[in-house]
């Protein structure tokens, strides 16, 4: 008996050191950012330590006003909102139709989308760019959300498909005799339901939007409309020199999306219809 | 509060079977009426149409004086309980019994005294607050029932609501709808496939089977004058008692015969059964109509037979007992303290006043 509860504890210990070990080799960098963000300019290169002797707060208001890392901020932040606020829409909406409606075609059109869940978004830049450039979207903050909803949209329909497929038939028919038309199954029943859903279509989206530099790269050449990855890029260009001022950046980058990810996932919760229908 | 017509309603869902064939039915209003059959004979479509979740293929609807086939769900004033709740998940128990008064624009007010009318009826006043998946089942349908009783619908329907509870609480949940049945004074179409529900509940029982109605009556009437096999064989448990026989003349008497065993018709029935002279007939007789002769008061040789015991099903207050001679297996319902063992031979007094013949091909009642 000891000696199974000693092995027991001897592997929970190695466990632990591990998991320990995964922790700090990804929080250290992170953590070194946001100590560097804090330094002076001098400090950087000769203290090491992880804690700053002065602490230097402006950088981050040097960042966010001489370095128009504020304008990266907002763009980035107006982007992203944008872009997740019309995928739920889009997709909820066409999940809803493909999930609940009967309309000609509606399977073909369902597979179409999940077909086009398989071309890597990289693979159709070319075909983007065209488009965009066709449409004289080039360089506008539309050019740059319309092909993210796009993006985005496919798998968020096919999420929320597989969960509208789930909310019972008879949920649908009480609903109706309770007295709600088809948007208001929708809007009343079926997306309460998939708030767990979206909740992963929001981090998804936010996290890919965040960080989506490629495009953004593509497309924008005025420094105005720019996107905080590009902006970052640039930042660190231009003012090779500022170390501190580019951690300051780089924290509240990632700031925004750990933020976004604890508040998300309150909503993430397991067996959201559980207990609606008797199982 | 309406009376509900069925015209000729028919419904098929692939343009070759139909779910639901011809049926005519008038609900009076203020009237229970159980629709029961086996599973799949259509029962829940039906139920369904007069819902309007479900098109009729043809045939008329009608709610009050109004025909309702293209009218939407909404507007029929109806209100509907199903087997599986169907709650809000998402809801509190208040939310879900108000959600159709909220969406109809009724007042704050109006709406709160509804729901706590209803929830004190019910007896679910502690739960308002809780979400639907933290009740038990009971609960659960108490709150379904609720949120049909606060809108004060012209027609509730019952769509099997009770057949996810465990037993007890079926019993309970049966004579609690009952009761409110009485309360309310509103037209109710109940749905099930268990005949105690429907011998119990129902003003008036509709059976059915394939689709097609097959009697409707009142309980009383659907168990002693069944109209066909079918319903005879469909309503009691255990069930009727079927025996595949003849009927001769003896005389100016007449006879059912199967093999060895002979059994004398009344007087009655002599009439009734006299062009069925040489013909085959099924003969029905229920399980209490069958006695053990040492305490039958009307025992002759021309209603007694012998058979052999094969399984006693003591009930307590009862006794069912599965018996087997060389022409027949059927059960009798005997006095739960009488001594058998299975493998003994004993009597056997059939009550000839209260069998029913049937013809085999089409299973018309032929003595009803
Ligand atoms: N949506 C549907 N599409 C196609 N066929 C259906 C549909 N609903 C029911 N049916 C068919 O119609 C017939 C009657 O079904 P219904 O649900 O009315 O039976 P029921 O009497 O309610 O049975 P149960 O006691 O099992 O609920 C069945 O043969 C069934 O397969
Ligand atoms: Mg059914």
């Amino acid at each position: 008996m000891y000696k199974n509860i000693e092995d027991l504890s001897l592997s929970k210990l190695g466990i632990h050191v591990f998991l320990i070990g995964v922790s700090i080799s990804c929080l250290l960098p992170l953590i070194w950012m946001i100590a560097s963000s804090l330094k002076t300019q001098d400090a950087i290169f000769t203290n090491m330590s992880l804690w700053p002797e002065v602490f230097k707060f402006s950088n981050y208001t040097e960042a966010w006003k001489g370095g128009r890392f504020g304008t990266y901020f907002l763009n980035s932040l107006f982007y992203t909102v944008t872009v997740i606020f019309f995928i739920v829409l889009f997709s909820s909406m066409a999940a809803f139709a493909f999930s609940r409606l009967d309309f000609p075609g509606k399977n073909i059109l369902f597979y179409m989308f999940i077909g086009v869940m398989m071309i890597p978004i990289p693979g159709v830049f070319v075909a983007i760019f065209v488009i965009l450039n066709k449409l004289s979207l080039i360089n506008t903050r539309v050019g740059y959300i319309l092909p993210q909803i796009n993006a985005g949209l496919p798998f968020s329909i096919y999420l929320l498909k597989t969960f509208f497929d789930k909310i019972p038939k008879e949920m649908e028919d009480s609903a109706k005799i309770d007295g709600c038309s088809k948007w208001q199954i929708y809007w009343h029943v079926a997306l309460p339901l998939a708030k767990s859903a979206i909740a992963v279509i929001v981090i998804f989206n936010a996290l890919s939007t965040w960080n989506e530099f490629l495009l953004a790269n593509l497309i924008f050449s005025d420094a105005d409309l720019m996107p905080l990855q590009v902006g970052l890029l640039k930042f660190q260009g231009e003012r090779v020199t500022e170390y501190p001022q580019l951690m300051a950046g780089m924290t509240m980058t990632t700031a925004f999306i750990i933020v976004t990810y604890l508040f998300m996932q309150r909503f993430i919760i397991k067996g959201i219809t559980a207990g609606a229908v008797k199982g | 509060m309406a009376k509900v017509s069925l015209n000729n309603i028919s419904k098929t869902y692939d343009e070759k079977e139909y779910a639901v064939l011809n049926c005519n039915l008038e609900i009076e209003d203020r009237e229970f009426v159980v629709l029961v059959g086996p599973s799949g004979c259509g029962k829940s479509t039906t139920l369904r149409m007069v819902a309007g979740l479900e098109s009729v293929s043809s045939g008329e609807i009608m709610i009050g004086d109004m025909v309702v086939n293209h009218i939407p769900p909404k507007d029929r004033d109806i209100a509907m309980v199903f087997q599986n709740y169907a709650l809000y998940p998402h809801m509190t128990v208040f939310d879900n019994m108000a959600f159709g008064l909220k969406l109809r624009r009724f007042s704050k007010n109006e709406i709160s005294e509804r729901v706590l009318h209803a929830a004190k009826i019910l007896n679910i006043e502690p739960f308002l607050h809780r979400k639907p998946r933290e009740l038990s089942g009971g609960e659960r349908q108490r709150v379904a029932v609720g949120r049909a009783i606060v809108r004060k619908p012209q027609v509730f329907l019952f769509d099997e609501p009770l057949s996810n509870l465990d037993a007890k609480m079926r019993v309970q949940m049966r004579t609690e709808i009952s009761r409110l049945h009485k309360r309310l004074q509103t037209t109710m179409i109940y749905v099930t496939h268990d005949q105690v529900e429907a011998m119990t509940m129902g003003d008036r029982i509709v059976v059915m089977n394939k689709g097609e109605i097959q009697q409707v009556a009142d309980p009383l009437t659907i168990y002693e004058h069944p109209r066909n096999l079918f319903v005879a064989g469909f309503i009691g448990s255990p069930p009727m008692n079927f025996f595949s026989g003849k009927i001769i003349s003896a005389g100016s008497i007449l006879q059912f015969v199967i093999k060895g065993m002979s059994l004398q018709l009344t007087h009655e029935m002599n009439k009734k059964m006299h062009s069925y002279i040489n013909q085959e007939v099924i003969m029905g007789i229920r399980p209490e109509k069958i006695y053990d002769k040492l305490f039958a008061k009307t025992a002759t040789d021309t209603n007694t037979i012998t058979a052999s015991v094969e399984v006693v099903e003591q009930m307590g207050s009862e006794m069912f007992t599965y018996l087997k001679n060389e022409s027949a297996d059927f059960v009798a319902r005997l006095d739960a303290h009488e001594q058998l063992e299975p493998g003994q031979d004993m009597e056997l007094v059939f009550d000839m006043s209260k069998c029913h013949f049937f013809e085999p091909g089409t299973g018309i009642n032929l003595v009803d």
